[in-house]
């Protein structure tokens, strides 16, 4: 053997064996870690109404499905803030602060809701746990969902859906929904100082994208964790369970999830509405990139022309946002948000005949672009309504259904109104979203499905003066609230806008003109 | 006693270009089992690189100017170059992934773009397991042409 290969070989297999040795013993003789996670014991006073489960176990965050993946409550101190994670990740941060998962946990229309709710039961509080799993998971993952506040707060918890909410999922069941989402965020994260993660960049994302995490939260199963909700005894009044919200499922049977076009393609695409309009143009091709706006009805919450009212309805501004960014990022989603809601729906003339003294008229009230039901999610304070004006040949209106007062709030009472609603144990409407006293969930009209469309008909009665042709206006409106609600909740009279999300105009008999 | 013959200086190179790879392979094989206690590795890793690079530079400039000047075979001296050129890159690609922490350290954010990242990652973890192998042909390998039948050249 060569001599230098005789005096190196031992160093390099020597130096490779010490290596090894080294790891090796540091792992064997290093005091064991502490298990991640806080245990339930030392928690003070945390309450478990609900007793344990089947098997006997403890659930900490009943009624809400919502897990840990060692079981464990999370110290608070160890979730890291969105703020912190846009110290790198800036351009995630700028997309998702204005959304409506940043402030899932504290807009002010929620954070009344659930008081109201809480103060409706001995154990409200400890039922809250279900509205906050999916709304604020950090503090139910962290036992502050109850009466007694022994856990200190941490920025982390009041972001809502934050960075790690998602990007430490391991499991998610869409079909029980109510939060069903198991999270690794107490053993899946790494807690790097930023130079280490900056000098092993792949080590940070290999800890908070898991191939299997990254898997999950781009299908639509992750969404259905909280997008798919049932009341049942252990929140509501409820005998048999009522499905108030079924999102994941109107996807799941729709030509969507047939052609892989899911939740995250629209509503994560960097301009959400050209995307649906690319969809309604057959073309299926997926989004260029996946931005963290996640763009979706709720115009309200970017309605800038609110003012101070806006700051707090969102409920202040987040950390890590000055004023300036905050108000120029809600107008940009603000925007997305509008243009989204119109590629959604479409209007038609379907079928109308005249007698002598009846205008009878079909109108189709079409899914275009919405992958889901429209409206969709928990509808009893969101409803979708048509307004049909309908003007003979001198312009005189000769009828009108659906109106809207401006003044007041209210919508026509007698218009045809896509709601679902909330119903007591007496089976009178509960109109201030109050869970808790639920029995039962019926529908007004049940949403649009997608790619499909709900047929209205209109039977005018015409009287001798009038003359054709005549013209219907007709206008599809969306409210993210009754004003009932708001009155109730709030405690205001702030009248909640409408949102115009088509409108056409037809002539009987005639040609058709459609103004999208 | 050809351990006490060798370069001492070769001898310490060699020794840390060993804990490199083994601590190389361990971040990326092994520091998912326990991101935190990867911290500790990762920082030895850098210091040792550190040194590395310094002793490493030192010597092959000098190695280069006695060494490969009296190779007699092409095949070898091809291949010493292919050498020097991959420690280069492993070296230089290191520095690379260290600037955005070093950034850091000033006070500011920069880093590349995570497919840079990438693409260092690969570069220096895969070359440093090529050059390891190179190193073992290097040193396997004679530089020396075969005595001729009268000729009494060469090393024993």
């Amino acid at each position: 053997m060569k001599r230098q290969l005789k005096a190196n070989l031992p160093l390099l297999i020597s130096g490779c064996i010490i290596g090894i040795l080294i790891v090796v013993s540091l792992y064997l003789l290093r005091p064991p870690a502490p298990e991640p996670g806080i245990d339930l014991v030392n928690i003070p006073f945390y309450q478990l109404p609900f007793g344990p489960d089947e098997n006997g176990a403890e659930r900490p965050f009943w009624p809400s499905r919502l897990q840990t993946d060692n079981g464990r409550l999370v110290d608070p101190s160890k979730i890291q803030s969105a703020a912190t994670c846009a110290t790198c990740h800036q351009k995630e941060f700028d997309e998702w602060a204005p959304s409506l998962h940043a402030i899932a946990g504290r807009d002010t229309v929620y954070e009344r809701a659930v008081e109201a709710n809480e103060n409706l039961h001995r154990d409200g509080i400890e039922r809250a746990r279900f509205c906050e799993g999916c709304h604020a998971p950090g503090e139910v993952l962290a036992g502050r969902t109850n009466r007694f506040k022994s856990v200190m707060p941490s920025d982390a918890e009041t972001e809502g859906i934050s960075c790690v909410m998602c990007h430490t999922a391991t499991h998610a069941d869409p079909l029980e929904g109510n939060g069903a989402l198991t999270l690794a965020v107490n053993t899946g994260v790494d807690q790097l100082s930023n130079p280490m993660i900056l000098a092993a960049p792949r080590d940070h994302a290999r800890a908070f994208g898991a191939a299997k995490t990254n898997a999950l939260i781009a299908s639509a199963d992750f969404c259905g964790g909280c997008h798919t909700e049932n009341y049942d005894q252990s929140m509501s009044k409820a005998t048999t369970r009522q499905h108030v919200q079924s999102t994941f499922v109107e996807w799941r049977d729709s030509w969507y999830a047939q052609n892989d076009i899911t939740c995250q393609d629209c509503h994560m695409a960097p301009d959400p509405a050209s995307y649906v309009r690319q969809i309604r143009d057959g073309d299926i091709r997926k989004p260029e990139r996946y931005a963290h706006n996640f763009v979706g009805a709720n115009y309200l919450m970017f309605d800038t022309s609110l003012g101070s009212n806006l700051t707090w309805l969102r409920g202040g501004i987040l950390p890590g946002l000055t004023k300036e960014q905050n108000t120029r990022l809600i107008e940009k989603q603000g925007t997305a948000t509008s243009a989204l809601l119109r590629a959604a729906a479409g209007l038609a003339l379907k079928g109308s005949h005249i007698t002598d003294n009846r205008l009878v008229f079909d109108i189709a009230v079409q899914n275009l672009g919405a992958g889901h039901n429209l409206p969709t999610g928990v509808i009893d304070q969101k409803y979708m309504w048509l307004e049909i004006v309908v003007s003979d040949a001198n312009g005189s209106v000769i009828y009108h259904s659906g109106s809207f007062d401006t003044e007041r709030g209210q919508t026509d009472p007698d218009a045809v109104i896509w709601r679902e609603d909330f119903r007591d144990s007496a089976g009178n409407r509960i109109p201030d979203h109050l869970t808790f006293i639920t029995a039962e969930i019926t529908h007004l009209r049940k949403g649009v499905p997608p790619k499909g469309e709900d047929i209205v008909t209109y039977d005018v009665a015409l009287s001798g003066d009038n003359t054709g042709p005549y013209q219907i206006t007709a206008r599809l409106w969306y409210r993210v609230a009754t004003q009932e609600f708001i009155f109730n909740t709030l405690k205001t009279d702030l009248i909640v806008p409408p949102f115009e999300l088509v409108s056409a105009t037809f002539s009987l008999p005639a040609d058709k003109k459609v103004r999208p | 006693m050809s351990l006490i013959r060798a370069n001492s200086r070769m001898q310490v190179l060699t020794y840390l270009f060993a804990l490199l790879l083994g601590t190389g392979l361990y971040l990326e094989f092994f520091a998912g089992h326990n991101w935190n206690a990867g911290e500790t590795v990762l920082l030895f890793h850098l210091f040792v690189g550190l040194i590395f690079t310094v002793l490493f530079l030192v010597w092959v400039a000098s190695h280069i100017k006695q060494g490969l000047a009296t190779s007699q075979r092409k095949i070898f001296t091809g291949l010493s170059w292919l050498l020097i050129a991959k420690y280069i890159l492993i070296i230089a690609t290191g520095w690379l992934m260290v600037v955005p922490p070093a950034i850091y350290l000033t006070g500011k954010i920069w880093f590349w773009q995570f497919e840079t990242t990438y693409l260092l990652t690969f570069l220096h973890l895969w070359g440093a397991v090529t050059a390891m192998i190179g190193l073992v042909i290097h040193l396997g390998l004679r530089h020396w042409c075969n005595p001729t039948p009268h000729s009494n050249r060469g090393e024993k």
